[in-house]
């Protein structure tokens, strides 16, 4: 820690008091943002891949973390915070960053706060950048994607810019990882330079009528250095968790205030924004000045309100035909590469119980799941295109009409496309909603969305049931279906969610306030960055959880062994083996449960196996199928579409069953993850569990009552 | 709540404020209207924000406050403004609940 700083905390003006270290130590940064500045690119470019993800305590606001090694050695651990307008104590997320820089939160008060401002919005940037440098500790700011206010025709003066702010300012792009060796060089220099504090001039009146609040705020054992601030931010948020002494203060300041014709809701922002103004016209060049962006021509008619609708769903359409088509040729490649290898290892190894392990169990089963890696890698990739070029906010604006009529907020949109993808992050991507209420009923509805791990399934069905052909000559009837079961899952989630705003979650609705970024081309670095890490978690998860499945059912499936007559085929000894094993007794247990959805015992063991994990289903199906099977070669869509039931010699799967299984997994929750989740995100503890039960038992019974539906409806129209 | 929402406020609130453009408003002397009557392309400063605290809180540290000028960008499906440079999304709600003072074009 350098004598500058120590001597600014020797009198008063740092949050804790530091303990002491050694110069070894680490040195604890964190990154501090508005939302769509890239700060996570730039945490990126900073720390490369080696990030931790974790919560802050008590809460349910992300925190992520990463580090790397400075030029002198010395080790630098970098915390991400969530993006913030401000630290206005009112939403969670905002909270925990003042918490954190205040000294109030869990872990230590970081030594540098490195603040990352957009530099084509530096006007509304430079609110928190002000708030921000009152804390008074060493901070950095990052001027990002200063190549965009260039091409925009913007000139930042930026050592204008370090003398306005009184702290160091280093232009990034952090896309393209310019400017981030300077970054790393002022985090190493900023503990030794002077510490930054308030630049805005604040009146007289407003001053006296505000010390006696920051008294009692430090007495009340808030941090000298974070008064000032604080006592601005109580004036709009009296009656935040401090003493009486405070609220006493408050109410008195407040008083004072109007008398002197201020007005105490608004002085902060004035005197920010009042502030900012002078900085702007002294720092910023806008020589062109225009006022319609190209963005605001784009967004004439994305979000013109029939035009904009009929693109979005035309975009919508183009994703998941791209799902298919896209993925066919790379899925090919990845079911002969796991052929080959089952060969080989097959032939290899002798016959026994380890050869039908390896082949039947690890092969078959992680196999059958990894051949969905392209699909659900070119999902991602659209969801990172439409994330990263802007569009995602705008479709959430166009949405809010929509959401609000079921008692949803605008910015419940984007957590439910991201269940697309996978519902645990969309789950925690609730957190960005402030209304318990408006989150939770969010929650109860985004595993409704049909996930990445649910496209096995689908794809698995679809191929070997529906037919191959295309409708008015260029609509795949394969994607067709596949969109009708993912807008089965939408509109379903929509249905609940009003339901839901109706009775349990009774409630008015947030309104929307939401800040549209302009539109950018994505940086195919950063998408391959986030497709790379989405996708590695589903091959992670497919080499653990899926691996340690599939080996207990291949067990379970092979054990235990029967004595079987001589003389009778290959097959039917198998088909007996499976059916006396332990797997086989459970699915017989369970078969007059699913029979009245048209399901055989195969089909109820696949499905209890899948409780965990829905994806298993797929891998179950092939274990079995593996196990119990002919030995021709075929794949799984061939011996499914080839299986009789013994006693009638009807095929066990018809298109009105494969349809009725889709329904069931559009509509049921299995997926551990996800109910953890749920637990942690609906409140924790008891209250938790008590929605994730609600959330599992509503979705577990739509989907039987689907399934049942499909049924029947087969049934009448004679397609059963 | 909605009589508040929708009236009609004939006078600025009370209290000047400290920025320019509440001098401007002042001596504009037009008669103020909800944010969400605004039509496209119309500049408009605001008197009052009359949202929840929450969203009040949010609204001025995104720009919105009393005295700040902002922009009808977009009035067709909700409110898209310019403010402080950015483009803010609004829903009918919240702009309803915005007083403002429209400038003359």
């Amino acid at each position: 820690m350098g004598a500058a700083s120590d001597a600014a905390r020797a009198t008063g003006s740092i949050a804790v008091p530091p303990a002491p270290r050694a110069p070894a130590s680490p040195l604890r940064v964190a990154l501090v943002g508005n939302p769509n500045t890239g700060k996570s690119t730039l945490f990126n470019a900073l720390t490369g891949m080696r990030q931790r993800v974790g919560n802050f305590a008590g809460v349910t606001v992300e925190r992520v973390e990463g580090s790397y090694t400075g030029a002198d050695g010395r080790r630098v651990s970098v915390l991400d915070l969530p993006g913030a307008y401000s630290l206005d104590p009112h939403t969670p997320d905002e909270a925990i960053a003042l918490d954190l820089l205040a000294g109030r939160a869990d872990v230590p008060v970081p030594d540098v706060v490195v603040i990352v401002a957009d530099a084509l919005h530096l006007e509304r940037n430079l609110y928190l950048v002000s708030q921000l440098i009152e804390l008074g500790l060493p901070a950095v700011v990052a001027l990002n994607q200063i190549d965009a206010a260039t091409k925009r025709g913007l000139q930042v003066d930026v050592v204008e810019l370090i003398h306005e702010l009184g702290v160091t300012v280093v232009p990034t792009v952090a896309t393209k990882g310019e400017g981030i060796d300077r970054l790393r060089q002022a985090i190493a220099r900023a503990p030794d330079l002077p510490v930054p504090s308030r630049r805005m001039p604040v009146p007289r009146v407003a001053e006296q009528a505000l010390r006696p609040v920051e008294q009692a705020l430090v007495d009340d054992g808030v941090p000298p250095a974070a008064a000032g601030l604080e006592a601005l931010l109580h004036l709009t948020a009296p009656g935040t968790d401090h003493g009486p002494a405070v609220h006493a203060a408050v109410v008195a300041a407040r008083s004072q205030l109007l008398d002197a014709g201020l007005n105490p809701e608004s002085l902060e922002a004035e005197l920010r924004y009042g502030w900012i103004t002078g900085v702007m016209h002294r720092t910023v060049k806008d020589p062109d000045g225009q006022e319609h962006t190209t963005s605001d021509r784009v967004d004439r008619l994305l979000l013109h309100k029939v035009w904009g609708m009929l693109i979005f769903l035309a975009l919508m359409g183009i994703v998941f035909q791209a799902v298919f088509f896209w993925a066919a040729p790379m899925q090919e490649a990845v079911e002969s590469a796991l052929g080959w290898a089952g060969t080989q290892v097959g032939s290899a190894m002798g016959e026994g119980d380890l050869q039908s392990l390896i082949v039947d169990g690890v092969i078959a089963g992680v196999g059958g799941v990894l051949v969905f890696l392209p699909q659900i890698a070119i999902l991602f990739l659209f969801i990172g295109v439409l994330e990263d070029s802007g569009y995602m906010a705008r479709a959430a604006f166009l949405m809010d009409r929509y959401m609000r009529t079921v008692g949803l907020h605008g910015r419940s949109f984007i957590p439910l496309v991201s269940g697309f993808a996978c519902a645990v992050p969309a789950i925690m991507a609730t957190r960005t909603i402030e209304r318990p209420r408006d989150r939770l009923a969010t929650i109860m509805v985004v595993p409704l969305m049909s996930c990445s791990a649910r496209l096995p399934v689908y794809t698995l069905l679809i191929g070997a049931f529906v037919p191959a052909m295309h409708i008015g000559g260029f609509l795949d009837l394969h994607g067709l279906v596949l969109l009708g079961m993912y807008l089965l899952g939408t509109v379903s989630a929509l249905v609940v969610a009003f339901f839901f705003r109706r009775t349990l979650l009774r409630g008015q609705t947030q309104p929307l306030i939401l800040e549209l970024p302009p539109y950018r081309i994505p940086s195919p670095r950063a998408l391959a960055t986030t497709v790379f890490h989405r996708s590695s978690l589903f091959v992670r998860r497919a080499g653990t959880v899926i691996l340690a499945l599939s080996i207990v059912i291949w067990a379970l499936a092979t054990y235990p062994r029967s004595d079987v007559p001589d003389g009778i085929p290959d097959e039917a000894v198998q088909e007996m083996q499976l059916a006396n094993s332990f797997l086989g007794r459970a699915g017989h247990a369970i078969a007059p449960a699913v029979a009245p959805l048209g399901f055989d015992w195969k089909i109820g063991v696949s499905i209890v196996s899948s409780f965990a994990a829905r994806e298993v289903f797929v891998s179950a199906m092939g274990t079995i199928y593996g196990v119990g099977g002919s030995e021709d070669g075929a794949g799984l869509p061939e011996k499914l579409r080839a299986e009789r039931n013994p006693e009638t010699g009807a095929p066990v799967y018809t298109l009105a069953t494969a349809i009725g299984l889709m329904v069931f997994y559009v509509f049921a929750l299995m997926c551990m993850s996800t109910v953890a989740i749920s637990i942690r995100e609906a409140g924790g503890g008891w209250t938790g569990v008590r929605w994730a039960a609600v959330q599992f038992g509503y979705m577990l019974a739509l989907a039987y009552l689907g399934a049942w539906l499909v049924r029947i409806g087969a049934g009448a129209f004679g397609w059963a | 709540m909605l009589r508040r929402l929708f009236s009609r406020p004939t006078a600025a609130p009370a209290g000047p404020c400290l920025n320019t453009a509440s001098s401007a408003v002042a001596e504009a002397c037009l008669e103020s209207c909800a944010l969400m009557a605004c039509t496209t392309g119309r500049r408009a400063v605001v008197v009052n924000v009359g949202c929840d605290g929450a969203e009040a809180c949010r609204l001025r540290a995104m720009g919105i406050y009393e005295g700040a000028r902002v922009s009808v960008v977009d009035s067709r499906n909700g409110l898209l403004l310019q403010v402080r440079g950015a483009r803010l999304a609004i829903g009918a709600a919240v702009a309803a609940a915005i007083t403002v003072i429209p400038l003359p074009n």
